[in-house]
C-alpha cells in the first residue's frame, strides 16, 4: 500500500510558492465561500475558478481527475437518487423512471460544488509538503493537540501502512485468499487487531522515548516563515473572489 | 574514577511478570563502557528503563550520578537509544526530531541549532537533516536515532541492541560512534562481537539476576559460564 503524499509538493508553481499560512487560510476561505453557493448561475463561476486555481498549481490534471475519479463512484448513485426522487415538475421520464427538474438542479448543484471544493482541497494539500502544512497550521493557531495529532498520524501511517504490507504477503506466503467467508473475515479481523495491540505498545514505547527527552506536555514544533508582498496580492485575490460570490449569494 | 551509574539490591516485577530482577547491584564508573549480555528475557530493557526512571523498582535504590532517580521524570544526563528506531523517532522530519530534546531543554535557539549541528555532524547524519524520518533505511534511522539522543548531551548512553538488523556497514559506524564519543556507555546486544569491541566489562544477567561480571573477554572467554546463560563464545575468543 502507497501514499502518495507530497509526490507533486516541490514543484514550481504560484501557488506552491504561496506562504502555507496564507495558502491555508485562503483556499479554506474559497472552500467555505463555494459550500455556501446555491444558486445555479453560480456553478459556472466557482466551477472556473477551482480549474484556474488547479492550471495555476501545475499539478498534473491527470493525477487530480484519478483522485476525483473515486468520489465520482460516490456522487452517481447520489446523483439517481436525488433526481428521481426529488418532487417538482417533471423534466422528462426515462421509460418510467421520472427525472424532476428539482431533483436534477440540486444534485447539479450538488456534483459540481462537490468537485470544486475538492479541487483546490487538493491543490491545498498537494503543494506544501505535508509536514511543513501542519507547521502552517501551527502557526495560524490550531489546537495544539490537532496538530500533535496530525504530526503522529504523518509520521506513524507509514510504518503502520508497512507492517500491513508485511503482514499481507505473510499471509499470502502462506496460503491465503481473501474471499467473502467466516475464514476470511476471522483472518482480516485478526489482522486489523494485531495491527491496533502493535501500534498500541508503539505508542507506549513512544510516550516513553518522549518522556525522556523531555516532553511534558507541550509540543514545540519549530517552523520558520517568510511573507512577502505576492503572499499578500494572492491573498486578495481569493479574497475579491470570495467577496463577489458572496455578494451575489446574497443578493440573488 | 566516579561512579556515576549505581543500584543497591534492585527488584522488579510487571503486574503480571514477578521477579523480573532480583537483587541486582553494580556500580558503573565514569567514562567506562560495560556490556550487558544475557537470552531473551533475562531483564536487559527491564534494567536499561529502571535507569531511566520510566519504571520504578519494586524495592532497593537507583542513582545517576549520585542522584536518585526520579520515575517518570526527565533525566538530561541519561540518553537511552530504544532497540527499535521508530519508537524513538516520531517527528516527521530528522531535524525536527534530533532537536526535540534540546527545545525541551529550554535553552536558547543558538544553542539549540549549535547542538543539532553537532549532534547530526558525530553522527554522520547531516545529510539527512532534511530527510522525513519514514524514508530513512534502517541503518539511517539507527543512527538518527542515536544523534536525537546525543544532541541532549548526556553524560551516559544507554544502547538497547544497537545493531539489530543493521548490515556490517552501519554496524561499524555504530562501532565507531561508541568508541569515539568517550562517554560511559550501558549496552546491550545479543552481538557478542560488538560487545567485545566496545566495551571493557560486561555484567550477564540471566532469569532476571547477575550471574557474573568482569573484564568482557575474560567472562566472555569462559565457554561454560556462557553456555549456561544461554550465550555464546564470541568467534574472535574461540581458539
Amino acid at each position: 500500500m502507497h501514499i502518495e503524499l507530497d509526490r507533486y509538493a516541490r514543484l514550481k508553481s504560484p501557488i506552491h510558492s504561496w506562504d502555507p499560512r496564507f495558502k491555508i487560510i485562503s483556499l479554506s476561505a474559497l472552500i467555505f465561500a463555494f459550500s455556501f453557493t446555491k444558486q445555479l448561475t453560480l456553478l459556472p463561476f466557482i466551477f472556473v475558478i477551482s480549474i484556474i486555481v488547479l492550471l495555476l498549481s501545475r499539478l498534473p490534471l491527470l493525477y487530480i481527475f484519478k483522485r476525483l475519479k473515486y468520489i465520482a463512484l460516490f456522487m452517481v448513485p447520489m446523483v439517481i437518487l436525488l433526481s428521481t426522487t426529488s418532487g417538482g415538475k417533471v423534466l422528462f421520464s426515462l421509460k418510467f423512471i421520472p427525472v424532476y427538474a428539482q431533483g436534477l438542479s440540486m444534485s447539479l448543484l450538488v456534483v459540481v460544488r462537490t468537485f470544486a471544493i475538492l479541487i483546490v482541497f487538493f491543490v491545498m494539500l498537494e503543494t506544501t509538503p505535508f509536514n511543513r502544512t501542519i507547521k502552517a497550521l501551527h502557526a495560524i493557531k490550531m489546537p495544539e493537540k490537532l496538530v500533535s495529532i496530525l504530526f503522529f498520524t504523518y509520521r506513524y501511517i507509514y510504518v503502520y501502512l508497512e507492517e500491513l504490507r508485511k503482514m499481507r504477503i505473510a499471509l499470502k506466503l502462506r496460503g491465503y485468499k481473501n474471499a467473502l467467508n467466516y475464514h476470511s473475515l476471522k483472518t482480516n479481523g485478526g489482522l486489523v487487531a494485531s495491527l491496533l495491540l502493535r501500534s498500541f505498545e508503539q505508542a507506549e514505547r513512544i510516550c516513553s522515548a518522549m518522556t525522556l527527552r523531555g516532553y511534558t506536555g507541550k509540543f514545540f514544533i519549530r517552523g520558520q516563515f517568510r511573507s512577502g508582498w505576492r503572499d499578500y496580492v494572492k491573498e486578495l485575490a481569493v479574497a475579491l473572489v470570495i467577496i463577489i460570490l458572496l455578494k451575489t449569494t446574497c443578493s440573488l | 574514577m566516579k561512579n556515576v551509574i549505581s543500584l543497591t539490591s534492585v527488584d522488579f516485577s510487571y503486574q503480571d511478570k514477578p521477579d523480573v530482577l532480583k537483587n541486582i547491584s553494580f556500580d558503573v564508573s565514569g567514562g567506562k563502557s560495560v556490556g550487558i549480555i544475557g537470552p531473551n528475557g533475562a531483564g536487559k530493557t527491564t534494567l536499561f528503563l529502571l535507569l531511566c526512571g520510566i519504571l520504578k523498582p519494586t524495592a532497593g535504590r537507583t542513582r545517576i550520578m549520585g542522584e536518585d532517580v526520579v520515575y517518570k521524570g526527565f533525566n538530561p544526563a541519561v540518553g537511552y537509544i530504544f532497540q527499535n528506531p521508530d519508537d524513538q523517532l516520531f517527528s516527521p522530519m530528522v531535524r525536527d526530531d534530533v532537536a526535540f530534546g534540546p527545545i525541551n531543554m529550554a535553552l536558547s535557539q543558538q544553542e539549540i541549532d549549535a547542538r543539532v549541528e553537532k549532534a547530526l555532524n558525530i553522527s554522520g547524519c547531516k545529510a539527512l537533516a532534511q530527510r522525513p524520518s519514514h524514508h530513512l533505511s534502517g541503518g539511517e534511522k539507527r543512527m538518527v536515532a542515536i544523534a536525537s539522543v546525543l544532541a541532549m548531551e548526556p553524560e551516559i548512553m544507554i544502547y538497547d541492541e544497537p545493531t539489530a538488523s543493521l548490515d556490517m556497514r552501519a554496524r561499524r559506524k555504530v562501532i565507531n560512534l561508541i568508541k569515539s564519543e568517550h562517554k560511559t556507555n550501558l549496552i546491550a546486544s545479543h552481538d557478542m562481537e560488538f560487545i567485545l569491541e566496545t566495551c571493557q566489562r560486561v555484567i550477564i544477567i540471566n532469569s532476571g539476576k547477575i550471574v557474573a561480571r568482569g573484564e568482557a573477554a575474560l567472562i566472555m572467554h569462559d565457554k561454560e559460564l556462557m553456555e549456561n546463560s544461554g550465550l555464546e563464545v564470541p568467534y574472535s575468543l574461540r581458539g
